[in-house]
């Protein structure tokens, strides 16, 4: 495990040091969640979390875990259709918010005619465009600069299983297993099993699969991962054990 | 036509950006030599004067109307008499040693804990903000929060201040081996306390339970002052009927004739309305003159600056202006408020001043210095109040 | 009489954000829920709402836990972010579980008058699920009660005061500061003087902001021999989340 530096546990309000700030000559300072600039130079936590400096990026962020999803943009999230209105749709991203917009021709290639008729609680793998505090946030499912769907859209069969948000976003790491210690996904598959997941920002992992065995077996391996925080080598065990119990 | 013109009225500019018009008359701008006043013509630290009128209700033992601008609260102070047998979790020895000698030690101590009062719920006050004292109050609600608020804050204070000594609310009764029917109730005690030897002593055998009433008239900020004002001053104004405990009745009666007043009803039967000059009444002793004063913080900044910038930024956008006795557009523009509610009556005005209650929320920026400081301000606002209730 | 706190995080899985803390006989369960949306009349266009419930040990909440309520509210709407969540609602509700008995007296149910010493732990509950719910905030606070007791004469400061302090107490005092070191909460009841205010100040201050220095990601507790007596709020609320951090990124 990391223990190759010393790690900065901050609360909200802490004082963060002048020379723990990266000062980077051309690049702007980049924050990223859980932090605020008070000008004129003060960084401040508003969250508990570890402090996480990136200098060759010139970047800082805090990482923790919990709390309830509030959009970002370019998120990638998985929402739940709630009610279709005249050119949107309205979008859960999670319970008791208020619910994001999908303007209906916001998919591939929909034009008036072609676009796509989600029924109410119909799943969609969607991107954040548009979030503000003072609006509701707007989704997308396709991008608009390539105008393809780069794997946004409905969620056709399968089933969604809740996560925590600090999952969600380890298994959205590009290189999930070295950098977010998360490897039970790439370990099922080994093991034979066919299915293919879409995972949202919000906590929300989607399972589809020809088997249902097999989706609600992911399910619960991810579940399982999450509420019992194992690490590499008891996902290994975990798969192992779930494998034998299915066959 | 014309391009249409961006200045407004005063009225209009208060109703649309209240925060920016109150910091302008606040804040002068340089040109103009005005001296810093609210929107509503007061300094910062001007309170509302005081106007009590007592004695107005003329069904209630005690009444007081107190005005300060265009907040109104009446007050009715009923006293209700409670059979000891009527109460249920009545334990009489605790409270017949206290007559004897434990009262003066248990006064000495001076703790905050319970008593009769506490235990029997002897005072009972009931705050209600009238239907259309102020435009957020609506018909047919259950009781806003600050009702309830209100009404906790009233009670604690009165139980935290000993208004009340609950000796004065005590009936009591003695066999009628000694005759002492004639005798209002402190003589009566008084003797009692003489003969007393075993169990012929005279008995305990009910209390005075004091409802008090609040009624807003109106509102326009700042209620807790006006509400203890007038809790004070009707208390003063209270005078409660002398009774006797009739054994065979198990009720008391009052003192002249002998018609018997029924627990529940004997308000209504000694009421001061009917046969004024028949009935002799005593006056309820209140100790002290508690006073409340209430002081918002209006901060420059909307809803609260920086904290942290504090010492990094320059001073500008981050004052703030103490404002005494706010009104109603003041408080919705100020988050942080403090109460202290003072007693300098003690030792002749010459003694140091009590601190009763102090309740300071909702902000940071009044710290440990300007609390000393309103400490001052608390003092001459008792001065203010005292003038008025006499 | 100085019982070191107990805090846990995260004790409800549904609820974004929870903490169980005890001290000093009481025992509080705080859950948070938020940004969520908001009613319509709770709705405000330019902050968050921030609704807090009290619930007590045993009957239904009345007049008390109302006024309970708009202390704790207004408190914590100055440490959490509002401004970053418009139109949306906060909800925090603290369920008291345990309170110190007072055994010799026979308590009513429905108690209208101010409960000064639980305070600081509903505030301690709060501000500690709001750090396991995520919600941003401007600062972290800690609180802390002390009553005037007077004996023999002398009078003497009175740090968690038992139920038994406090029949015999003169003045009860409630401080929060925030991690600013600002007195963002005083209460008080009872008769005293600002002499004695400031006296009763002074101890809130050393229990609540004992300054710790986190240069370099080590705390350094300053080492006050002097008045061991007493806890640290602010180091007991640093090692409580730093724990809770650390065991939630376990796989860092």
């Amino acid at each position: 495990m990391a223990t190759e530096t010393e790690r900065l546990y901050v609360l909200p309000g802490d004082a963060i040091d002048e020379p723990l700030v990266p000062r980077h000559k051309k690049q702007p300072l980049r924050l990223g969640p859980g932090l605020r600039h008070i000008p004129p130079s003060a960084i401040v936590p508003t969250v508990a979390g570890q402090l996480v400096v990136e200098p060759r990026k010139n970047s800082m962020w805090m990482e923790y875990n919990g709390g309830r999803y509030v959009p970002a943009q370019n998120d990638l999230v998985i929402g739940q259709v709630q009610r279709s209105a005249a050119e949107l749709y309205l979008v859960n991203l999670a319970a008791h918010t208020a619910s994001a917009t999908l303007p209906q021709l916001a998919f591939e290639g929909a034009t008036k005619k072609t676009r796509p008729q989600l029924a109410q609680g119909a799943l969609v793998y969607a991107r954040v465009v548009l979030a503000n505090r003072h609006m509701d946030a707007e989704l997308e499912c396709v991008s608009a600069a390539t105008g393809k769907a780069e794997g946004l859209g409905p969620l056709t069969g399968g089933m969604a299983f809740d996560v925590s948000l600090g999952l969600a976003r380890r298994l959205l790491m590009a290189r999930s297993r070295d950098e977010g210690g998360v490897e039970v996904l790439e370990l099922l598959g080994a093991e034979g099993l066919a299915f293919e997941t879409a995972v949202g920002r919000n906590g929300r992992v989607w399972v589809g699969s020809d088997s249902p065995k097999t989706i609600v077996l992911v399910g619960r391996a991810l579940r399982e991962t999450d509420e019992g925080r194992l690490d590499v080598e008891q996902q290994r065990k975990l798969v192992k054990r779930l494998v034998r119990e299915m066959r | 036509m014309a391009a249409p013109s961006l200045s407004f009225s005063r009225p209009v500019f208060a109703k649309l950006s209240p925060h920016p018009y109150l910091l302008r008359t606040l804040a002068p701008q340089p040109p103009s030599d005005a001296a810093a006043s609210r929107t509503n013509g007061r300094a910062p630290q001007e309170a509302r004067p005081v106007h009590i009128h007592t004695s107005s209700l003329s069904h209630a033992h005690g009444s007081a109307l107190v005005r300060t601008g265009d907040t109104t609260v009446i007050c009715g102070v009923r006293g209700e008499v409670l059979p000891v047998a009527n109460i249920p979790q009545y334990r009489p020895q605790a409270t017949q040693q206290q007559q004897d000698d434990g009262d003066e030690r248990a006064d000495e101590r001076g703790g905050l804990g319970r008593g009769e009062l506490k235990d029997y719920d002897l005072l009972v006050p009931n705050i209600e903000l009238a239907t259309g004292c102020a435009p957020q109050f609506l018909p047919g609600v259950p009781p806003t929060t600050l009702a309830q608020t209100l009404s906790t804050r009233v009670y604690s204070l009165l139980h935290s201040c000993r208004v009340v000594d609950p000796k004065s609310l005590r009936i009591w009764y003695t066999p009628p081996t000694e005759v002492g029917n004639n005798m209002d109730t402190e003589e009566q005690q008084r003797q009692q306390e003489e003969a007393d030897d075993g169990d012929d002593g005279p008995q305990l055998v009910a209390y005075w339970v004091l409802y008090i009433d609040l009624l807003f008239v109106s509102l326009d900020g700042n209620p807790f002052d006006a509400a203890w004002a007038a809790v004070m001053a009707a208390l003063r104004d209270t005078k409660l009927p002398a009774v006797r405990w009739d054994p065979d009745r198990q009720a008391a009666v009052l003192q002249n004739n002998s018609q018997p007043t029924t627990t529940t009803a004997t308000a209504a039967a000694a009421v001061p309305g009917q046969g004024k000059n028949s009935i002799k009444t005593t006056p309820l002793p209140v100790a002290g003159l508690p006073v409340a004063c209430t002081a918002a913080v209006f901060p420059e900044k909307k809803h609260g600056g920086e904290s942290m910038a504090a010492s990094a930024a320059a001073t500008v956008g981050n004052r703030h202006w103490i404002l005494l006795d706010p009104d109603r557009s003041e408080e919705t523009l100020c988050g942080e408020t403090i109460t202290m509610v003072v007693d300098c009556s003690s030792g002749g005005g010459g003694g140091e001043t009590r601190i009763k209650s102090i309740e300071k929320q909702g902000g940071v920026v009044l710290g440990r210095e300007l609390i000393r400081g309103f400490a001052g301000v608390a003092e001459k606002r008792w001065k203010e109040v005292r003038d008025a209730m006499q | 009489m100085t019982v070191i706190p107990e805090a846990t995080l995260s004790v409800l899985p549904r609820a974004d954000g929870s903490a169980r803390y005890a001290h000093a006989g009481y025992t509080v369960t705080a859950s948070v829920n938020g940004p969520i949306e908001a009613q319509r009349r709770d709705e405000h266009a330019f902050e968050a709402h921030v609704d807090v419930v009290v619930r007590p040990a045993a009957g239904t909440g009345g007049t008390r836990e109302r006024h309970l309520e708009s202390i704790i509210e207004s408190s914590l709407t100055q440490l959490i972010l509002v401004k970053n969540f418009p139109r949306q609602l906060i909800q925090i509700v603290l369920q008291i579980e345990t309170t110190p008995d007072n055994d010799y007296v026979n308590t009513k149910l429905v108690q209208a008058s101010l409960n000064f010493p639980i305070v600081p732990s509903l505030l301690q509950a709060a501000v500690l699920a709001l750090i396991s719910a995520a919600v941003p905030m401007r600062a972290t606070a800690t609180a802390s009660v002390v009553a005037v007791v007077s004996q023999e004469g002398t009078k003497r400061l009175v740090v968690d005061p038992s139920p038994r302090d406090l029949e015999q107490a003169q003045s009860v005092h409630v401080l929060a500061f925030t991690s600013h070191d600002e007195l963002l909460l005083a209460e008080s009841e009872g008769d005293f003087t600002v002499k004695e205010w400031d006296g009763v100040y002074e101890a809130a201050l050393k229990i609540c902001c004992r300054p710790t220095s986190t240069k370099a990601g080590i705390d350094v507790m300053l080492d006050d021999s002097e008045d061991a007596a007493g806890s640290d709020m602010r180091q007991f609320l640093r090692s409580t989340v730093e724990a809770k951090v650390a065991a939630d990124l376990y796989w860092k």
